[in-house]
């Protein structure tokens, strides 16, 4: 039993390839994402409609199935930042702030 | 809702220890992960003499690795229910943040509980896994819960390679780019072309040095050899 598992995992680290790849190196500057909606120019939606929007954009995922309800528990500031931040981290962080 | 309960078996790390971190990932995938992928679980630390159903997801915390190179892995049991191990102590001995391997180990079993999923890449010939940490698995990147450091995770697009990308793809914005790897992350992959040669890794190491361990899936491992772990 114990041969078969040893076994097992010595198949597992021989499948592992070679490691000669080239690391994909770390963007040392902000790579250029598109202003996020409320930047946009002329943009009709609310404040909390474009946080909404751009948690959409970013990946973020957005749950409240009444968004009404979602911004009323949000304050303008947790909204400007929501609406303007650039990564979900940077999101989440808007509403730990004021919290 | 996911259940997934948590036993901590390790010496080097106090069940308080092991219940701030829960706590911490339970916040992490309710608050960041779970929207992304549209999951929801919850994780709850049992004493280690708890009977689990047949059912229950399992997260273990024990001190040493049981193979070679791993710092935490996930698979599942002869039931088929998942099951991930976080190794404390040797994640520790590594220099390693063990919360970082627990928070890994448990969205990755989230993101793919039966280790079989996959995605193709823009030219179709490299099958990738999906594994939602190993990307961007370095500690340097993960980022705080409450006090408690957490594993970075790529976002759905990620594996999107043909997509226009709009958004950062990992949830800290360090991962810019379908299917990149950072410094200290790899990616298993197997070449279509040379489908005979098995799970291969792409890594990007830190500093030129020797790949240490990581905390990786048992994907080279083909299904019908996989050990099936007993449910504690």
């Amino acid at each position: 039993m114990k041969l078969a598992v040893l076994a097992a995992l010595f198949v597992s680290t021989c499948q592992v390839g070679p490691f000669n790849d080239p690391p994909t190196p770390v963007p040392t500057s902000d790579p250029g994402w598109p202003d996020p909606p409320i930047a946009a120019a002329g943009a009709p939606a609310s404040g909390c409609a474009a946080a909404i929007e751009n948690t959409k954009r970013l990946g973020c995922g957005f749950e409240a199935d009444d968004s009404g309800a979602w911004c009323a528990t949000r304050s303008s500031k947790e909204v400007s930042c929501m609406a303007s931040a650039k990564t979900c981290l940077a999101q989440r962080k808007c509403t730990e702030a004021s919290k | 809702m996911i259940s997934v309960q948590v036993k901590n078996r390790s010496t080097v790390i106090s069940d308080p220890e092991v219940a701030k971190v829960v706590a911490a990932c339970n916040r992490q995938v309710a608050r960041d992960f779970g929207p992304a992928y549209g999951i929801k679980a919850e994780c709850k630390l049992v004493p280690v003499s708890t009977p689990l159903s047949s059912y229950d997801w399992q997260l273990i915390v024990v001190d040493d690795a049981d193979a070679a190179g791993a710092l935490g892995y996930h698979e599942t049991t002869a039931n088929g229910t998942p099951l991930g191990f976080c190794f404390a102590k040797t994640t520790q001995q590594y220099g390693g943040l063990w919360s970082v391997t627990f928070s890994h180990e448990l969205l990755e079993m989230l993101c793919d509980p039966e280790i079989n999923l996959c995605a193709l890449d823009e030219s179709g010939q490299k099958l990738y896994a999906y594994e939602c940490c190993d990307a961007c698995e370095d500690d340097s990147l993960a980022y705080d819960v409450g006090g408690v450091m957490v594993s970075d995770f790529v976002l759905p697009p990620f594996w999107l390679s043909s997509t226009p990308t709009h958004a950062p793809l990992s949830f800290t914005g360090a991962v810019t780019k379908p299917l990149q790897i950072l410094p200290g992350g790899y990616l298993a992959f197997l070449d279509l072309r040379n489908p005979g040669k098995g799970w291969q890794q792409h890594t990007a190491k830190l500093d030129n040095t020797a790949s240490h361990s990581s905390r990786y899936p048992r994907r080279g491992v083909p299904v019908a050899e996989r050990r099936r772990s007993v449910t504690t």
